[in-house]
């Protein structure tokens, strides 16, 4: 019986999709998890939380969501995409 | 290409009775304008009601994926529990998102109970971008229900004093 791959797609798709996801191949990818799980064990486990990058993009974004999204009784209610 | 899923997601929402709900890196995706990206789409719905519109698409299904061009869908079944809101996204088009304490709440929990630096970052990104906006009493009473509230508190901006809206005591 032929074995299908662990997330049930055939090779290329599987490789395309992680290509997108990831912009690795399927391989690379798993190659990558083990480096990541090498080095995240060698720093015991410590989240890799980079505050400043990420608190410099929500910053930009908060200025977008204040002139795109509209809220109603505190829920968004709609998004203007071509404001992106 | 990431507006044109969120389009394509709304043709989907238009064309189901059911409207599935986007979940996961999906819905970090539309919530953050696109910093984060994600390869698939994650939806609950049937399946099987969400199956014909996807196929009436023209989406062919592979593996666990529904894939049309460059978008993979991936349906999860209807299971969806929490808050959605149906957002307009122009032009007569909307989709139905989970909401953004429920994305928190599932980013906290993957940053806490599986390490995922990645959903730990985007948990900050959100609890920052939208902190004026969020809904901290049913925040708080989601982070204590999958008990993740110790690591909302270590990621929360400015807290209390940025709303005043569903606050909690």
């Amino acid at each position: 019986m032929d074995r299908i791959t662990t997330i049930q797609v055939n090779s290329s798709t599987r490789d395309r999709l992680y290509k997108l996801k990831f912009r690795k191949t399927y391989d690379e990818y798993l190659n990558f998890l083990m480096d990541m799980s090498e080095k995240l064990e060698r720093e015991g486990g410590k989240r890799r939380v980079s505050p400043d990058k990420v608190l410099a993009m929500s910053e930009a974004m908060r200025g977008w969501v204040a002139r795109n999204v509209k809220w109603k009784n505190g829920r968004m209610a709609a998004v203007d995409l071509d404001g992106r | 290409m990431a507006d044109e899923k969120f389009r394509v997601l709304a043709e989907i929402n238009r064309r189901s009775k059911e409207k599935p709900v986007l979940v996961g890196g999906g819905a970090v995706e539309f919530y953050s304008g696109g910093h984060f990206v994600t390869g698939d789409m994650d939806l609950c719905a049937r399946t099987a009601a969400l199956a014909e519109v996807l196929r009436d698409m023209g989406f062919r299904k592979e593996g666990m994926y529904f894939i049309r061009g460059k978008l993979f869908i991936h349906v999860l079944g209807p299971g969806f529990k929490g808050r959605s809101d149906e957002v307009a996204i122009g032009k007569g088009l909307s989709i139905r998102v989970i909401s953004l304490e429920d994305l928190i709440i599932d980013r906290l929990n993957s940053c806490k109970w599986w390490k995922h630096a990645v959903d730990c970052e985007q948990a900050l990104y959100l609890l920052n971008t939208y902190a004026e906006q969020l809904d901290y009493g049913y925040l708080e009473e989601r982070a204590d229900q999958d008990e993740v509230r110790d690591t909302l508190e270590e990621l929360k901006p400015g807290r209390r004093d940025r709303t005043k809206k569903g606050t909690k005591k």
